[in-house]
């Protein structure tokens, strides 16, 4: 492997990206003073002692969105290597083969549509706590 | 003027005033289990609460109830008077839900207890003051009859002098047209107290 | 409530910095007064002068203090602009002791300097004096004071950490 100054020049901006985010982090470790005592470590929540749980149960209706990420996220992957043999590929059977599996990728569209997870449902049911 | 929605309240005593001087239509004084049946009735008519106040009296803590109305100017005052001892009366909080912190504000401040209110909380004050700010100490207590049936004091019970009852005809008369005039067991006091300045020289 | 709270005055302890060095700390005094960002604590009346701060007449973001946070954990000034009553003493002590260092306090108004109106024999729910809780950097008087009364105390509060002002004294306003 070759390394060039398209390398080096990477790499410095990935350091500058880190130093950028972490340095005033470090900075304040050093030259900031520190305050102790008290109920500094007890979690905020607007001056008063917190109360109930600081975990909430999710509406079940997002899990639908969970399954659907997932199923497009695992087809755009497949799609990867087809973009990066098409421009080689030869012939009009390519293109079909494309189009097969973008109907396939379709249809399951259709059906999630007609279930309804693209509208907003009016009422969702939380847990009463 | 009684509003017809409270005709038939046993033992209901009308508060003699004129609206001009307190602003209320109808001034009615009751017995604390009345006043649920009161309220009740009100809120059938389309009367809303405005306010639940108190005053500490001799006889008692009173709980003021204000209602008024959207359509025209109508305000109706119902009184109640709890003992000094157990200071309870009901709760309207189930038919106005408005009185939810009238009445919380009322038991922080007097520790008058309202029976069936949900969470009675200090709303105002700290959740362990054991004090009540506005209960008076026992020898400031105005009388609630010379203050709010404005009946005129009788110069003996008004004050603690004892040769007041002896004070002559002339005391007594003034004391009556102080107490008719201004209404205020104060007024009878200090007219008592010159009366007695008066009549103490001569005798 | 669930648990109650005891009032107690606010416990702080400050360790100084790791990099103690005079003139490095100059510096980042001097970045710190200009850019101290204060925690919306408007308890009463006082609450409105400020909010007429923030806005565009009397504009605190020329000054540096224009990001009022609400969490104190973001911010570093803590202006108690009100009345602080007994019942809200335990949350204005846990607050300021949320705050992460350097954090300055401002009393702003009579009430939070000394309870104000409501200082008299007998007092039953007010804090006379929001000093006896929390360690007090400026006071403020007035009731309430103008918007420029703000103004002013952060450029003392900017004095103190910097040691001079750095503003303009206003005409006939020279303490003699």
């Amino acid at each position: 492997m070759v390394f060039t100054w398209l390398n080096l020049a990477i790499i410095v901006c990935l350091v500058m990206g880190v130093a950028f985010a972490g340095g005033p982090l470090v900075g304040s470790l050093f030259l900031a003073p520190k305050a102790r005592g008290g109920d500094i470590g007890m979690p905020y929540e607007c001056g008063i002692r917190p109360h109930g749980s600081s975990w909430m149960r999710f509406g079940i209706n997002f899990y639908f969105y969970a399954l659907l990420f997932l199923a497009f996220d695992v087809d755009v992957l497949y799609l990867f290597p087809v973009a990066a043999y098409y421009p080689v590929s030869e012939g009009l059977l390519p293109l079909f083969k494309v189009f097969l599996f973008l109907f396939a990728l379709a249809i399951g569209c259709l059906y999630f549509w007609k279930k309804g997870v693209f509208e907003w449902p009016r009422k969702i049911f939380l847990d009463q706590r | 003027m009684i509003p017809a929605c409270l005709a038939g309240l046993a033992h209901a005593r009308t508060v003699d005033s004129a609206t001009a001087r307190t602003g209320f239509t109808t001034n009615l004084a009751l017995e604390p289990a009345a006043v649920h049946d009161a309220a009740a009735a009100l809120y059938k008519a389309g009367y809303f609460l405005e306010c639940i106040s108190g005053a500490d009296f001799a006889e008692g803590f009173e709980v003021l109830y204000t209602f008024d109305r959207f359509e025209k100017p109508e305000r109706v005052a119902l009184r109640t008077l709890a003992p000094h001892d157990a200071p309870v009366v009901p709760t309207i909080a189930d038919i106005f839900h408005g009185a939810l912190w009238h009445e919380r504000e009322c038991f922080d401040f007097y520790g008058v207890r309202f029976e069936g209110h949900p969470s009675l909380l200090p709303l105002l004050l700290p959740d362990d003051m054991e004090l009540r700010p506005l209960v008076k100490a026992p020898e400031a207590r105005k009388s609630r009859e010379a203050i709010v049936f404005q009946t005129p004091a009788p110069p003996a019970a008004a004050d603690s002098a004892g040769e007041k009852a002896a004070a002559d005809p002339e005391a007594k008369a003034k004391a009556k047209a102080a107490a008719l005039a201004k209404a205020k067991a104060k007024a009878a006091k200090t007219a008592s107290e010159t009366a007695q300045a008066a009549g103490g020289d001569p005798a | 409530m669930a648990t109650q709270d005891i009032l107690r005055p606010a416990v702080t302890t400050l360790e100084p910095a790791l990099v103690n060095l005079a003139p490095v700390q100059k510096v980042v005094d001097l970045c710190r007064a200009m850019s101290l960002w204060p925690m919306t604590f408007g308890l009463a009346c006082c609450a409105i002068e400020m909010m007429a701060v923030g806005m565009a007449r009397f504009d605190i973001a020329r000054f540096g203090a224009e990001a009022f946070r609400p969490s104190p954990r973001q911010s570093d000034l803590m202006i108690v602009a009100g009345t602080v009553s007994k019942k809200m003493a335990p949350a204005v002590v846990r607050l300021y002791e949320q705050m992460p260092a350097p954090k300055y306090v401002m009393a702003f108004g009579n009430c939070a300097i000394s309870g104000g109106p409501f200082n008299f024999e007998g007092q039953y729910g007010i804090i006379e004096g929001v000093d006896q809780l929390i360690p007090v950097d400026v006071f403020v008087p007035g009731c309430p004071p103008r918007p420029e009364g703000l103004l002013e105390g952060l450029f003392m509060l900017q004095e103190k950490l910097t040691g001079r002002r750095w503003w303009p004294q206003p005409v006939g306003g020279e303490v003699a």
